[in-house]
């Protein structure tokens, strides 16, 4: 039952505030539980060439900033980037929507937040963060869709996701 | 006349606290609309209604704005009214050269979107039924 | 390893040799064959749902006996699979699946299959119109109607409806548009609820083909822009309770004249949540009926934390609104469900560990884990 690190970033988000109000013996105690049955490997940041000064950050790690609202494996960990799918997999033309803040320029951004598709998951980078993430019955605010499944060319399994930039909030 | 409205809109807004900021009607489409109708109004028209279409021939007769005002998509975007309306007549006016930009009014469009449609699609073919040669596309 | 071999050979081939003397050898394992579950179940056995994210198109479910921790048995339930349906009598179980004709790619299908309860096999299928949603699982993504008659399925390709099964004729009898509203959440035998993104409730009433005999549009039950309420409610009778991501309560009630909105109440004090302890996690609520008490898992963070795993369970007499008991966990927990007896166990399992932990929800011990169960367990159930 060995796993990657595909939740991690959940699990360790979940992990820092549950030791910042619990004792360090039962922390430990936590953290051992949460270590039975799952090989943790930390989510380093890969050394990688950072971005562009006006778009900063790692697009491979889970806290590049496009990610604020991000639910699933990261196309910038599978071969394809933060705007572009994988090769041979198809761009969900269908999607959510959610704004996030560049922290290099203080500016709001439109996400669009485009499923890739066409292949079995890619199962690296999971990253799962909800800034502006609503329940299911607002479908356009919701990152727990499989944006695959609303489109005839990706209707086809779920393989990555992408945060493209569609302009800046006006 | 422009800036006294997005005084007066930002007042309202300060005041009930609901949408956002009062954004730009483009900003409202991109983050409310876009991800299902595609940036031009134009997605997957095998699953999504072509709105650069349908839009344009609905906006012209009051049935069809009622309709417009009502589809579930509208009436429950997380929009103040003022918001919405200014959306509806900018997405009007981008869709269709020389459109009325008034064509959508504020009271009749906070009227309408409190009875959202519960069967979309009979009521789409009351609307359509005379008044859209293209009634089985979507 | 050799040097010992050679050391200790000598003596094992005596050990052994004195062995033999002993006792009768084993008998041959007779016809190859397959064990079968007993006909009568147990009210502690779970199911644990898994749409095993890294590999999508191959859904699990694993049944584990409660009382002895024992993994009995699995359903291997194809692509975007949500959970296994239980109607309360006959032999069968339901699973609304998807499969692709090359396994990943090629021709999409939709079915419900029907899997014997006993020995776990698929025993037939439905086939239904292939756009049932796809989406991290809910319990509501799916149900019976009361009477387990009909199954509902809700599609999301992106337009909104209900896929209709008739389970006695083993049929998918129609479609119900749902546009602007998701998920489905039954009130009888005849009728369920979906939620519309403007905190409205749009309720349907069926007749006895399946067929919409009424359809109603209420006004707003809870407050979508502001404090919307997570889609993971829980039924006892006639009353859903949805938790906001704040951890307010709101009751909604089916009564004969329609659906209402029951007395809003809170998880926390006002220091509690100034403290920011607020429920989070894929199956967050729980309710054991005959006790009237709702179980919510709790954690401590901000506001876009609503699907973050807790590590406290508090426990509510839904007589009174006011909290009883609080559970500690021995780890973290996403989803929990109680069983519905009388000295009933509560279950809890983390999307992202593969424990099951097993405790005693009245005196709030933990009794025992299954260890290796999934890969990423999203929902648990239960028989009704």
């Amino acid at each position: 039952m060995k796993k990657s690190a595909w939740m991690d970033f959940l699990a360790e988000k979940a992990l820092r505030r549950f030791a910042s109000r619990t004792s360090r013996r039962s922390f430990l105690a936590g953290l051992g539980t949460l270590l039975v049955g799952s090989a943790v490997i930390p989510l380093l940041p890969v050394a990688r060439a950072a971005g562009r000064s006006n778009d900063p950050g790692d697009p491979s790690t889970c806290e590049y900033w496009r990610y604020c609202g991000i639910d699933g494996f990261l196309c910038s960990c599978c071969g394809g980037s933060q705007s572009a799918c994988p090769p041979g997999t198809s761009m969900s033309t269908i999607t959510w929507i959610g704004t996030c803040k560049n922290p290099a320029d203080g500016r709001d951004y439109i996400i669009s937040y485009n499923d890739c598709c066409g292949k079995s998951s890619c199962g690296r980078c999971f990253c799962n963060r909800n800034e502006g993430d609503s329940p299911l019955y607002q479908p356009g605010k919701s990152n727990d869709y499989n944006w695959c499944s609303g489109n005839s060319e990706a209707n086809i399994p779920y393989h990555c996701s992408t945060g493209r930039i569609v302009s800046v909030v006006g | 006349m422009r800036a006294a409205g997005a005084i007066g809109l930002a007042l309202w807004l300060l005041a009930v606290c609901t949408s956002a900021a009062g954004l730009a009607p483009q900003s409202n489409y991109q983050l409310h609309c876009m991800g299902c109708h595609g940036a031009a109004g134009k997605s997957d028209p095998t699953r999504v209604p072509t709105i650069s279409k349908a839009f344009v021939v609905f906006a012209e007769t009051p049935e069809g704005r009622d309709f417009l005002e009502r589809v579930p998509g509208v009436a429950s975007a997380p929009l103040n009214d003022e918001d919405l309306t200014a959306l509806l007549n900018w997405l009007f006016a981008s869709l269709k050269q020389g459109a009325d930009k008034a064509a959508f009014a504020v009271a009749e469009v906070a009227r309408a979107r409190r009875h959202p449609l519960a069967d979309v699609a009979a009521a789409r073919e009351r609307v359509e039924a005379g008044r859209w040669p293209e009634a089985s596309s979507p | 390893m050799r040097a010992s071999g050679r050391l200790f050979g000598p003596a094992l081939l005596l050990l052994s040799l004195m062995a033999q003397g002993a006792e009768p050898p084993l008998p041959p394992d007779g016809p190859i064959g397959s064990k079968s579950l007993p006909s009568a179940w147990n009210r502690h056995w779970v199911w644990v749902n898994d749409f095993v994210f890294p590999h999508m198109t191959d859904g699990m479910a694993y049944l584990i006996d409660g009382d002895s921790g024992e993994y009995l048995g699995t359903l291997s339930t194809g692509a975007s699979f949500v959970r296994v349906l239980l109607p309360a009598s006959g032999d069968l179980m339901y699973s609304p699946e998807t499969y692709f004709s090359r396994g990943t790619r090629g021709t999409r299908t939709d079915v419900v299959t029907l899997y014997d309860r006993k020995n776990l096999k698929a025993a037939g299928e439905i086939i239904i119109p292939p756009k049932r949603a796809s989406n991290l699982p809910m319990m509501s993504d799916e149900a019976l109607t009361d009477d387990d008659r009909f199954l509902l399925i809700y599609n999301f390709n992106p337009a909104q409806s209900v896929s209709v099964v008739d389970t006695r004729k083993k049929a998918f009898v129609g479609e119900i548009e749902t546009a602007g509203c998701a998920l489905i959440y039954p009130t009888g035998a005849r009728s369920f609820f979906s939620l519309c993104g403007d905190g409205a409730a749009l309720a349907i009433d069926l007749d006895d083909s399946g067929a919409v005999a009424k359809r109603t549009r209420t006004d707003p039950l809870f407050e979508a822009g502001s404090d919307p309420v997570s889609e993971k409610g829980v039924r006892v009778k006639d009353t859903w309770y949805f938790a906001s991501f704040n951890g307010d309560v709101y009751p909604i009630v089916k009564t004969a004249s329609g659906l209402s909105r029951g007395t809003k109440w809170a998880l926390t004090t006002a220091a509690e949540r100034k403290q920011g302890w607020r429920p989070g996690g894929m199956q967050h609520l729980a309710v054991h009926e005959g006790r009237h008490e709702l179980y919510s898992i709790m954690h401590q963070g901000p506001l876009s934390t609503h699907k973050d795993p807790g590590s406290v369970v508090w426990v509510y007499d839904l007589n009174s609104n006011i909290r009883v008991r609080t559970i500690p966990l021995k780890s973290l927990s996403s989803s929990i469900l109680l069983s519905k007896d009388d000295q009933p166990l509560l279950f809890s399992i983390f999307i992202d560990s593969s424990t099951l932990d097993i405790y005693d929800p009245l005196k709030g011990t933990h009794l025992r884990s299954v260890e290796h169960v999934g890969t990423t367990p999203a929902l648990l159930v239960n028989e009704p």
